[in-house]
């Protein structure tokens, strides 16, 4: 199998939806897929692996930053020259993955962006802290991105050799900006399309306000 | 006696005895550090009972407050072990993140 593009999903309790992503990722003619299950507590892992992906799973539950972590020294070892990170909870477009690797011949890290289309899907709260994410990070970190906490990004080979994550939970997608600023990283941000439903705005799902007060005190931990 | 000096006294006798023995039987903790703890402890105890040990400490070292400095230096001494604690956890808390990625990625799709 070529080892050109890895599609990386961190996963959390994401048994009911994962087949689901897998499958549609795989239309898009994408097979090498890795699922890190973060130690779910429902059927995650054996689902992914009944649908015939990589899957390594965490003995503890460490996060989402600590699974791209993961997934990106996965990518490494194996010698993989690009990476796609994607939410496994069906709320990034398989389809917007080609517009991701085709900016990446430009760039070395390319974000599918929320908040530079149309933003009239995007629910209030989600907006709200995502402006808000995007500037406690532009503070902490030094670089401006429109929507610092995507999780849908694409970084090239240079990329994945420099970007060190050390954050565990959602703190780590401002670190990224952060490691893109400290290592000189050309950085393109894309329009995505959204999915927004029921399960993926449920509780336990994505970044909150109050996700945002703890990544604040985190950094000024962290100094 | 004041009721009070003798509920301390009390206390004191408890709460040195209770030290004493978790040096003799726990050794959880470095010796030496225990022995620091110790030394504060008996040093404040001692300037409970006698508060005009102060005023020595004040002409030896020329300061207006004894007591101000010792309060000041408290406060000093406890955000250093603050921050060493936190220092410690954050350094563990790497270590348990890498050690379970090795876990996982050496493991790989074992599970059934």
């Amino acid at each position: 199998m070529s080892k050109d593009v890895l599609i990386i999903l961190p996963a959390f309790n994401e048994g009911k939806v994962i087949s689901s992503v897998i499958s549609d990722i795989r239309k898009e003619g994408y097979e090498n897929i890795l699922v890190v299950d973060d130690c779910s507590s429902d059927n995650t892992f054996n689902v992914s692996s009944s649908c015939g992906v990589n899957v390594v799973k965490h003995p503890i539950n460490r996060g989402a930053g600590a699974a791209t972590a993961t997934g990106i020294e996965y990518a490494k070892r194996a010698g993989f020259e690009r990476i796609v990170l994607m939410d496994s909870d069906g709320q990034h477009s398989p389809k917007d993955i080609k517009k991701l690797l085709v900016e990446l011949d430009n760039f070395d890290v390319v974000i599918g962006s929320r908040m530079v289309g149309d933003l009239k899907s995007m629910p209030v709260q989600r907006k709200l802290a995502n402006k808000i994410g995007s500037l406690v990070t532009f503070f902490f970190f030094g670089k401006f991105v429109h929507d610092s906490q995507s999780g849908f990004k694409a970084f090239n080979r240079r990329a994945i050799d420099c970007i060190n994550i050390t954050f565990d939970r959602y703190e780590f997608c401002s670190e990224i900006i952060g490691e893109i600023y400290n290592h000189s990283l050309n950085v393109k941000e894309v329009p995505i399309k959204v999915l927004y439903s029921k399960h993926s705005m449920g509780k336990g799902h994505g970044q909150s306000i109050s996700n945002g007060f703890k990544m604040i005190v985190k950094f000024l931990m962290r100094g | 006696m004041d009721t009070t000096i003798i509920i301390f006294i009390i206390l004191n006798i408890g709460i040195l005895t209770y030290i004493l023995n978790h040096i003799k039987t726990k050794k959880r903790i470095h010796n030496l550090v225990e022995v620091f703890f110790l030394f504060i402890y008996i040093c404040l105890t001692i300037i409970l009972f006698f508060p005009n040990i102060l005023n020595v400490v004040e002409e030896i070292l020329n300061i207006p407050s004894a007591l101000n400095l010792m309060i000041y230096s408290s406060i000093f001494l406890a955000y250093l072990f603050i921050y060493n604690l936190y220092s410690k956890i954050e350094s563990q808390r790497e270590e348990i993140t890498k050690l379970n990625r090795e876990l996982a990625l050496m493991s790989g799709k074992k599970e059934k």
